[in-house]
């Protein structure tokens, strides 16, 4: 059964499903979002509602009693969505990889061969990792993840923007790197600070690197709102925990590595005592 | 080959020209030039129009005014200003132009 509501265009009344309904704002939303860039910007919006407006009424007069999501997502691909609107034609992206020039050199002598191969392997290996790196990380942006938090979303964010990478071993190696000679608490409060929190529905889809359209945006909706009905009590305890785990740990692991350090002194010291 | 890319390049730098064709004609409301330029198997997204109609009313070329209908939201009624005519004849001259590189071009 569907929630159906009443909205005004210009005057006149429709009988709209609550799904269509919201599909539909999401749309004109974002068309204001996209336009609001450019000057009159408001009046190509307008504009644009009022086309919408037309296709609603010329619908009705056809036989239309309410409106659904099929209408609407139908006025949307008449119409078009906003990143098809005014772009310019994407410029074809140009092919990764490049031959390199192999040279032989046969004076070299087969150890300067094996220095060359491996360097070659080296680069390809760099290559290789970066490559997977921008893959993973194509089209989308650093944010902060609140919904996935557990202190500031530095972790959850970064592990997303890696391709939805597993935030517990983002944490993990986090805690381990701290160490290591990584300036890893600077780094985290500086990220903390500067990288911006996935607040709006776009941020969500920018941030896992999703194309931002009114159905996008209404599925993101959708999923977040549900999440968020769930999850209500579960963040707050597992980081609390985990909270613990590091105000025990840290000074155990520091108190462990003196001990140790110490202990090796020591070691040093007995041959000395005893010959 | 695909030559989409091509096509729609070519076909979004006519667009402004065939707009002001077809007011030459006869004054038009956005939603007629839209299926006229449909016919003319010109665009495929709507709303490409949008900006393009408001960039040419604030370049001087068009203006319009709205007419409450009867049979529908008021809409807007557009037509060519003196510098339009003035423009599409320029344009035209133009397209001339260019129908004349590419037949040199094809045919010696």
């Amino acid at each position: 059964m569907k929630k159906n509501i009443t909205i005004n265009l210009f005057g006149e009344l429709y009988a709209i499903d609550e799904d269509a309904y919201e599909l539909l704002d999401n749309y004109l939303n974002s068309m204001k979002r996209y336009f609001s860039r450019q000057t009159d910007g408001d009046e190509i919006t307008d504009d644009i509602e009022h086309r919408v407006a037309e296709l609603l009424w010329e619908k009705r007069k056809a036989g239309m009693s309410a409106v659904n999501i099929e209408t609407v997502r139908g006025i949307i691909a008449t119409i078009g969505n906003p990143q098809d609107i005014g772009s310019e034609g994407s410029g074809a992206s140009p092919t990764g990889g490049y031959n390199k020039q192999e040279r032989s050199d046969s004076a070299g002598g087969e150890w300067s061969e094996r220095v060359k191969d491996f360097g070659r392997q080296a680069e390809q290996a760099f290559t290789n990792v970066t490559d997977d790196v921008k893959k993973r990380t194509r089209g989308r942006k650093l944010y902060r993840d609140p919904e996935q938090r557990m202190l500031g979303g530095v972790c959850a964010g970064l592990a997303t923007y890696f391709g939805d990478a597993d935030i517990m071993l983002v944490r993990i190696i986090t805690l381990v790197s701290i160490f290591l000679p990584v300036p890893t608490l600077i780094v985290y409060l500086v990220l903390w600070i500067v990288v911006p929190e996935a607040r709006t529905t776009e941020d969500r889809l920018r941030m896992q690197g999703i194309d931002v359209t009114p159905e996008n945006l209404n599925e993101e909706l959708l999923r977040s709102g549900l999440k968020s009905g769930e999850q209500g009590e579960k963040p707050r305890r597992s980081g609390c925990l985990w909270a613990l785990i590091i105000v025990i740990a840290l000074p155990v692991l520091a108190i462990a590595m003196l001990w140790l350090s110490v202990f090796l002194q020591f070691l040093k010291i007995i041959p000395e005592m005893i010959f | 080959m695909n030559t989409e890319n091509s096509k729609s390049q070519m076909r979004k730098g006519m667009l402004e020209y065939c707009i002001l064709l077809l007011l030459r004609q006869k004054q038009a409301y956005a939603n007629e030039i839209i299926s006229r330029l449909k016919e003319a198997d010109m665009i495929v997204v709507e709303g490409t129009l949008y900006p393009l109609l408001t960039r040419l009313k604030n370049d001087g070329l068009l203006r319009y005014e709205w007419q409450e209908s009867t049979q529908g939201p008021p809409r807007k009624y557009y037509a060519l200003t003196a510098d339009g005519q003035a423009a599409l004849d320029q344009l035209d001259t133009a397209w001339q132009e260019l129908a004349r590189t590419v037949s040199y071009l094809s045919g010696k």
